[in-house]
């Protein structure tokens, strides 16, 4: 066995627990889960919290009904700069094409179509707060879609 | 008395009478497009979008000055949103990128 993992739900956010019995010299990465909530221009998750120290691996699901055409992607940025990315981003008309090299997107998917999905690796660089968000027209900063990813010491 | 009760008229003439001048200008969404690419309106105008498509919009703007988001809009439903202030604004679909408005208020 090389490790295990698990994954806790506590009141909407997703607690993603240390890897255990990794093998000798590995690093197990913490798998982690994101997706829309079906049509809705939301997360399922406003929160996750992932052990410091692991590469974090996230599958992000576009739950969307395939009929809806809503595309959806999701960025990891840095800790403290949402604020300044997301007037960058309405500044750059939405173009996920120019904010893809950024200086505070720690990783990022392309934009996806319903029922498609990507899984990003990354390695926080020092605990904090990371927000993740849709950089799809209005998503994050007109109707919420934004969230928290908590890396914890 | 006098000059508080004229007051009160004048004030009252100016709402009346900008109220009655302020015009409802429609845009269509059609094809998963606005009718227009670009419409011309006075300050405190309104725009209603009718969603004569199939499919569902979510019209709003991020633009300084005239932020708004009127939500899932189905098929065959209209909302009207008023422009207040000048400037030009950039109005989008949430659910369809490629869908652009830009809203000139003067």
């Amino acid at each position: 066995m090389r490790g295990f993992i698990s994954a806790v739900a506590i009141a909407g956010m997703l607690v993603v627990q240390p890897a255990i019995a990794a093998g000798k010299g590995e690093t197990w990465p913490i798998a982690v889960r994101l997706s829309t909530k079906g049509n809705d221009i939301a997360f399922d998750q406003a929160a996750i919290q992932v052990p410091f120290g692991q590469k974090v691996q996230m599958k992000f699901i576009n739950q969307a009904d395939k009929g809806s055409e809503i595309l959806h992607n999701v960025a990891i940025l840095k800790p403290g700069s949402l604020d300044a990315f997301v007037k960058e981003l309405q500044a750059n008309g939405y173009d996920i094409a120019k904010m893809r090299t950024h200086k505070s997107v720690l990783a990022m998917t392309k934009a996806l179509e319903p029922g498609s999905e990507e899984t990003l690796e990354f390695s926080p660089a020092e605990p904090g707060f990371y927000p993740y968000i849709c950089l799809m027209a209005g998503h994050a900063d007109m109707l919420g879609m934004k969230g928290i990813l908590n890396v914890k010491k | 008395m006098k000059f508080t009760l004229s007051l009160s008229f004048v004030a009252i003439g100016m709402f009346s009478s900008g109220s009655a001048s302020a015009k409802d200008h429609a845009v269509s969404q059609k094809g998963k497009a606005f009718a227009v690419e670009e419409i011309t309106v006075a300050a405190g105008d309104a725009v209603t979008f009718k969603n004569d498509d199939e499919t569902s919009h979510n019209v709003f703007s991020s633009t300084e000055g005239a932020k708004f988001n009127l939500g899932i809009q189905k098929p065959g439903l209209e909302s009207s949103q008023k422009f207040a202030t000048a400037g030009t604004f950039e109005v989008r679909c949430a659910i369809h990128p490629k869908m652009k408005l830009k809203v000139v208020v003067k």
